[in-house]
């Protein structure tokens, strides 16, 4: 609500500018911002998880499910838009880590509070995890049901891990894995070890990056390999997409309505960020083998032949921002680019350490329009980059006015004017108070806009409760 | 005038014996009332079936208590005090767990955002300070008001503060960066009134001030407009002396809003048609209504005056 009274200038700010926050709560090696804003899972050297509250500050919740440093984070959120009831029971909250100690956990919010769902020990270790589907909670049991998620191992390859609700009898957390069908493409062959992955049309299909450059789209229902691409023959360490939203009606809305254009970007470790224009594959559908790898842009930086850390889009996909692996001269800055024409748009300053992972907000937070956040690799300092309202001085009075230069100002006759003609009370336009519009003019105070003043969707998002007594 | 909505279910015609009474907090669950008295105690209710029964009395402030607000997530009660302080108080023990000590004159009212983390309040000391309950230090202090602050609400999304002050003004302050983003004023009729009570409508585009010249008035305050003026019948005043609270009536599809007035009544009225639809008796000695607190955007009303009648009301359509 409060982007509406802030000057349109500022609030159309696309990406943030300067350092304003840094956080020391233990040494972060992993960290990701809620889906509300509110929120940032801050994993740490030790194992731990802790949900760090951006208006305050304050850590609201230690998750310790692990015993080695946390390799990555990834929040699930969903909300039944159809229902306006504020309850547990119509918005899925959740917090997938993995960690050094081979393990992935499924955290879930119940209560306000974050609980252990899901976990299990993969010998060898994890690359990578994925949410494919966010699932419900069953309104009867409770129960956080029908999730999904894509795990790739250091040994074996893919696997998918489902809710399985004979889990939660025996705890036997093996139930709940299903191997990929292709079982010859698992043990490291032509295209290489599985390293990142990443999903797509709203969970239907999935890209993985191998270590010899390929690009694989997985079926998520069949459980099956579909296409192979090689992009490039380096390591590919990450892979990001944004999904434009489309028609409501006839099914097909999942990805955003503030996306201009679908977008992947893929990091490889040849120090070249690839970008794709991969609108093709949402024209074209299930016809898979027809999906092009249009290359949009190449980011690369040619004088200081930088690696890149981890890429990351902006909530539409007008943007990507990435962090610089050091060595080479490099600085330990995050750089962002404009995505359409590829310019070089912004370097974030201010750390001096290289930096490791980094988020960009969906929402705003800690008052800023926009947020992003890296993590520094020798003080495990989080470090949070925005956008500050400025202070309006016309908002202290009601008719002050910001001008940029003096304007010449004529008084009409009436300007003063208190009582007008009719012998009524005149409005700030000069029209006289009519008593009956203001009976006759309905107001409505209950609805409330589905978006705020830049087009993002309110979302009710989650509330997690702090502590109040250690 | 059109017959009642709402019917008296229970009454407890003195909550704090002789002492005077300021407010009364429903707890999020419904199931719980806390009354606040200059006794300088506050008093826990279990709402019950079969009546109202005094749980326990919640001792600590050395002066007398001005406003009490329960957390949104059910746990705490936090009250302001003529003694500078604020209590965040635990509710299933019963004791203080966190004290906020920084205001320098008497605290007059308490705000607490749908996280339960951040408490606002509003002092005589003319600032309103935004508080880190966890820590249980002051964030920021917003210094913008001349007088002391009255009346403070929270937008829906908890990203707008908006505050009336015995200056007249009420402003709205950005909750995340404490920026001032608007001020507006009511001074067509010569001076500007100090405003008693601010209340945000439930979906926060308009904004329900009462002002000391016994009028309230329904603010767009996007376009600094007042849409919506409502007053007493025959010219009376609603105020002209305490800050009594309003309430926005949705429940069930009604469109009403209510205050109480200073002679014992709870007066509502038709959102659009600015009409006084009926009133409720809600104090046998015409003491004045401090607050009304509504359970569910109106599915029952509890009223309490200022020599401490107890009234809990039934929606009967």
């Amino acid at each position: 609500m409060n982007l509406s009274l802030h000057d349109p200038q500022f609030i159309t700010a696309d990406f943030p500018t300067t350092l304003n926050m840094t956080l020391s709560y233990g040494h972060c090696t992993s960290l990701q911002i809620s889906p509300c804003g509110h929120y940032i899972a801050s994993g740490l050297l030790n194992g731990a998880v802790l949900i760090i509250d951006t208006w305050s500050n304050n850590v609201t919740s230690i998750l310790q499910n692990h015993s080695m440093p946390i390799v990555g984070l990834k929040w699930i959120y969903y909300e039944d838009q159809t229902n306006d009831q504020f309850d547990d029971d119509n918005i899925v909250v959740g917090l997938v880590s993995w960690s050094r100690d081979w393990k992935v956990c499924l955290n879930g919010l119940k209560k306000h509070t974050m609980k252990l769902e899901w976990e299990c020990t993969f010998p060898g270790g994890i690359w990578n995890v994925d949410i494919i589907n966010t699932g419900r909670i069953n309104p009867i049991s409770k129960v956080w049901q029908d999730w999904k998620l894509i795990i790739c191992k250091v040994e074996g390859g893919i696997c998918f891990v489902k809710y399985n609700k004979e889990y939660l009898e025996n705890q036997d957390s093996n139930k709940c894995i299903i191997p990929l069908n292709d079982n010859d493409r698992e043990i490291e062959g032509d295209e290489g070890y599985t390293l990142c992955c990443c999903n797509f049309f709203g969970g239907r299909y999935v890209i993985t990056g191998t270590s010899k450059g390929w690009l694989q789209i997985i079926d998520v229902i069949q459980c099956k390999i579909l296409k192979c691409f090689k992009a490039c023959n380096g390591n590919i360490k990450g892979i990001c997409i944004v999904e434009r939203g489309f028609y409501e009606e006839n099914e097909l809305k999942f990805g955003s309505h503030i996306v201009p254009i679908s977008r992947m970007i893929v990091n490889s470790s040849d120090r070249i960020l690839r970008q794709y224009d991969i609108s093709n594959w949402y024209e074209l559908g299930d016809n898979i083998e027809d999906w092009k790898f249009d290359i949009e842009q190449k980011y690369q930086d040619v004088v200081n032949r930088i690696q890149w850390n981890t890429v990351k889009f902006s909530p539409t996909g007008e943007y990507v921002c990435a962090s610089t692996q050091s060595g080479g001269g490099a600085a330990h800055d995050v750089y962002v680019w404009e995505t359409s024409m590829g310019s070089l748009v912004q370097i974030l300053e201010g750390a001096h350490e290289e930096l490791i992972d980094v988020d960009w907000g969906m929402r705003s937070s800690n008052g800023n329009v926009c947020c992003i956040s890296a993590n520094g690799m020798d003080s495990g300092t989080i470090y949070m980059w925005g956008v500050r309202a400025p202070q309006k001085w016309s908002a202290l009075a009601p008719d002050f006015e910001e001008i940029e230069q003096n304007i010449e100002y004529i008084e009409n006759e009436d300007e003063f004017d208190m009582v007008g003609a009719g012998g009524n009370i005149l409005n700030e336009d000069g029209i006289e108070i009519d008593k009956t519009f203001e009976k006759i003019k309905i107001v409505d105070v209950v609805s409330r806009e589905d978006t705020d003043a830049r087009g993002f969707r309110f979302i009710r998002g989650c509330i997690i409760d702090t502590n109040l007594d250690n | 005038m059109s017959s009642p909505k709402y019917k008296l279910r229970y009454k407890i015609p003195k909550t704090h014996s002789n002492f005077l009474v300021s407010t009364v907090d429903i707890s999020p669950d419904g199931k719980l009332l806390a009354t606040c008295s200059t006794d300088k105690t506050i008093k826990l209710w279990n709402l019950t079936n079969s009546g109202i029964l005094l749980k326990s009395t919640l001792k600590g402030h050395n002066e007398g208590i001005s406003d009490i607000i329960f957390s949104p997530n059910n746990k705490y009660i936090a009250s302001c005090s003529d003694d500078l302080t604020i209590r965040i108080w635990d509710l299933k023990f019963e004791n203080t767990i966190k004290l906020l000590k920084n205001h320098t004159f008497h605290v007059n009212v308490l705000k607490f955002d749908n996280r339960s983390r951040i408490l606002i309040s509003g002092s005589s000391d003319e600032n309103i300070r935004v508080w880190d309950c966890k820590r249980g230090r002051s964030m920021r202090t917003l210094s913008a008001h001349s007088d002391p602050i009255s009346s403070l609400d929270l937008s829906f999304d908890d990203t707008i503060i908006v505050s009336g002050s015995y200056d007249g003004l009420i402003r709205l302050f950005d909750t995340e960066t404490g920026g001032c983003l608007k001020t507006l004023i009511y001074d067509k009729e010569g001076s500007s009134f100090p405003i008693s009570n601010v209340k945000f409508s439930p979906n926060s585009k308009f904004i329900l001030s009462s002002s000391l010249d016994g009028v309230l008035r329904l603010w767009d305050y996007m376009n600094n407009k007042v849409v919506k003026t409502y007053k007493n019948l025959s010219n009376n005043p609603i105020a002209e002396k305490y800050s009594l609270g309003t309430n926005f009536i949705i429940f069930n599809g009604e469109s009403m809003i209510n205050s109480g007035d200073e002679f014992g009544n709870i007066l509502f009225w038709d959102i659009q048609s600015q009409e006084l639809l009926f009133s409720l008796k809600a104090s046998e000695n015409q003491s004045p209504i401090m607050q009304v607190k509504s359970y569910n955007n109106g599915e029952f009303l509890v009223s309490i005056s200022l020599d401490g009648e107890l009234n809990v009301w039934d929606y009967i359509g």
